[in-house]
């Protein structure tokens, strides 16, 4: 599979430091009477500092994986990690104090309240108790906080597991799909959180999902995985268009006959209804030129602009596990 | 969710220092079942202490003769059933073979047996006492230790630690020191207050006088027991943190010290001086521990005796122990954590 690698990028403003390298890492993982499973192969990642990066890919594609290798819960078979530029897990106890996470599902002590939890991971890292009542505001969760974890629901669970991730203010939030259980409000206001934390630049927010739509809203740059490998990384906006997809809405007052002066020019379409879907085209005005030798005259001629999951299925040839979602 | 606070990119000015031992001794404190533990102990104690307060007397002049007036009646009453047996004898039978010897009050042992209730003597009893409590405790001291890291196994909290201090040893470590710390105290607590309880019940209900050599030699034993509540609670913890769960380990303890010891002690005597319990009582009791057991299955002839010192059951319930959490923390250390 090709590898769609936006190297120089003109959405790009200025060169910045990696806060995360990863190359050629390779995990597999050994089960008793099974075949090893090979979770990532040769995965190359390069996340630089500032705004966003989205680690999309279908489930089971790495992503997890290589998050827990960054952080240390995972030995890789082969490979180098850096975060900070620091080689990983050997000097991830120097630029832990950095690092913020939340790992799919928030792990904390059921019996305790969430202000509790929060006071023993601020005891750890040298937080202020300040800190803890200010990250239980930021998520909202303060008029629960005394209550017992195990009480809380699916939404309050990761919002606490949020502020866990953010109670170190850290230079580098990773964050595994972080909506998880969350409503559609929740949803809203965590993605405003992550894009707010990307836009003022102090904090690199790596965030995993595997829905596509997510990571269009709310990343700066994005990384597509399948299989353990990278399949495209770099900008959105960049990936978006390197995706090889210009497709053309075409609109003419004789709908049947101006579709068929494309097909026989060569066009690939597709009946839209009362407009025609042109299929990569390269330069519109070949498709104007067309028309205008077989005497139709265009009433319109919209650019469609492709979407991450048109990207991503052609890159992959992987449908994701897109769960229905509730837009905000 | 307050996305319009500008308070989660402000670094803090003063921050304390990390500690991850302070962590550690903050959720020690705030474990609900360590809680209910440590109050089951202050209850069991008190109400134990109430009981043995009613159990013993002081012993008073008129007691005294009240005592010595049922032991001469004894003897009085043992005599004339002897004396009705004589006369129903043959002139010619040995009345001592026949009926038995005249009672004597020396028959009948002390004259404190015939006392309402028994005076409680400091000196004799407070050794068995410290460890009768020592041996409760360590009980306990195993329970909080193995639910102390099985607690973090079963709710993955160990894998979200170390998002905050990565290096698995120094966790360990942490758990490891507060454990210790916590369990030391609570033994040693609970041996003064008993100490206490015991001079308290010595000089309302008995006496408390005692050799000149007692203070050192109570101190020296309830210092071992200390170190038995420690590596107890050690012990409960190398366990959960080997198969990572309190119940898991709870089980194995069960089927160790109540099959597998009672099967050794059945089939293979010999091999008693590496039992847990064999060891324990070495490591605690005064004067260390002898076993004895008949070599001879007709149970005929002079038993086998073999002697634990203090330093038998230390080391071999220390080296036990160590083993164990060697093995726990370099598993924990090697695991890949998903």
């Amino acid at each position: 599979m090709a590898v769609i690698d936006i190297a120089t990028s003109v959405c790009q403003s200025v060169p910045t430091m990696a806060v995360i390298e990863v190359v050629q890492a390779h995990k597999s993982y050994r089960r008793a009477r099974k075949l090893p499973t090979m979770a990532v192969d040769g995965l190359d990642l390069l996340v630089e500092q500032g705004g966003v990066h989205g680690f999309l890919g279908p489930n089971g594609s790495g992503k997890t994986t290589t998050i827990r290798m960054l952080l240390g819960l995972v030995r890789p078979d082969s490979g180098e990690l850096r975060i900070f530029d620091k080689a990983v897990p050997e000097y991830l106890p120097q630029v832990i104090a950095g690092v913020g996470a939340l790992v799919e599902t928030p792990l904390f002590y059921p019996r305790f309240s969430g202000r509790l939890n929060l006071t023993l991971l601020a005891d750890v890292a040298g937080v202020p108790a300040a800190r803890v009542e200010e990250c239980l505001e930021l998520v909202d969760l303060r008029d629960r906080a005394a209550d017992r974890y195990k009480g809380y629901s699916l939404g309050m669970k990761q919002r606490l597991g949020i502020a866990a991730a953010l109670l170190k203010n850290p230079r580098l939030l990773i964050l595994d799909e972080p909506t998880n259980g969350l409503d559609p409000a929740g949803i809203r206001e965590v993605r405003e959180l992550i894009r707010r934390l990307g836009r003022e630049g102090r904090t690199t927010v790596c965030l995993s999902s595997h829905l596509l739509g997510e990571v269009q809203q709310v990343c700066d740059s994005v990384t597509i995985l399948s299989h353990g490998r990278r399949v495209a990384s770099g900008r959105v906006c960049e990936v978006l268009s390197a995706g090889g997809i210009a497709d053309v809405r075409l609109r003419v007052p004789e709908h049947v006959r101006g579709g068929e002066v494309l097909v026989a020019a060569g066009f690939s379409v597709t009946d839209a209804g009362d407009t025609w879907l042109v299929h990569d085209v390269p330069d519109a005005a070949a498709i104007t030129r067309v028309l205008a030798d077989a005497g139709h005259f265009v009433r319109e001629l919209t650019p469609v602009a492709p979407d991450l999951e048109s990207v991503f299925l052609q890159l992959t040839g992987d449908g994701p596990d897109e769960k229905p979602e509730v837009a905000p | 969710m307050t996305v319009a606070s500008d308070t989660a990119v402000e670094r803090p000015t003063t921050s304390p220092r990390p500690s991850l031992l302070r962590a550690e001794s903050r959720r020690f404190i705030h474990r609900r079942f360590i809680q209910i533990l440590l109050a089951g102990v202050l209850v069991g104690s008190a109400t134990a202490a109430i009981i043995m307060s009613f159990q013993f007397a002081k012993t008073t002049p008129e007691l005294l003769a009240q005592a010595k007036q049922q032991q001469e009646a004894a003897v009085a009453e043992q005599n004339g059933y002897r004396a009705d047996c004589v006369k129903m004898l043959a002139p010619t039978a040995n009345a001592e073979e026949a009926c038995g010897p005249l009672a004597t009050v020396n028959d009948y042992g002390d004259v404190t047996n015939f006392l309402p209730k028994h005076p409680y003597v400091f000196a004799t009893g407070m050794p068995d006492l410290a460890v009768g409590v020592g041996a409760v405790v360590a009980c306990i001291a195993f329970l909080v230790g193995a639910t102390w890291v099985g607690a973090e196994w079963s709710s993955k909290s160990m894998v979200a630690l170390l998002f905050w201090e990565p290096r698995r040893v120094r966790v360990i470590a942490a758990k490891l020191g507060t454990l210790v710390a916590a369990m030391a105290v609570l033994a040693a607590v609970v041996q003064l207050s008993w100490t206490a309880v015991g001079r308290l019940l010595g000089s309302a209900r008995g006496t408390t006088g005692v050799p000149v050599d007692f203070w050192g030699e109570l101190l020296a034993t309830q210092g071992r027991i200390v170190l038995l509540v420690v590596l107890a609670a050690l012990a409960g913890f190398a366990l959960a943190n080997l198969v990572r769960n309190t119940g898991a380990a709870l089980g194995i303890a069960f089927v160790v010290l109540a099959m597998v010891e009672s099967a050794v002690r059945a089939l293979e005597p010999s091999w008693q001086q590496w039992l847990f319990t064999d060891n324990a009582m070495a490591l605690v009791l005064p004067q260390g521990y002898t076993i004895r057991y008949l070599q001879d299955t007709s149970f005929n002839g002079e038993p086998t005796e073999i002697f634990l010192s203090h330093w038998h059951g230390g080391l071999f319930l220390g080296g036990t122990v160590g083993v164990a959490l060697i093995l726990g923390t370099w598993l924990f250390r090697r695991r890949d954590l998903t």
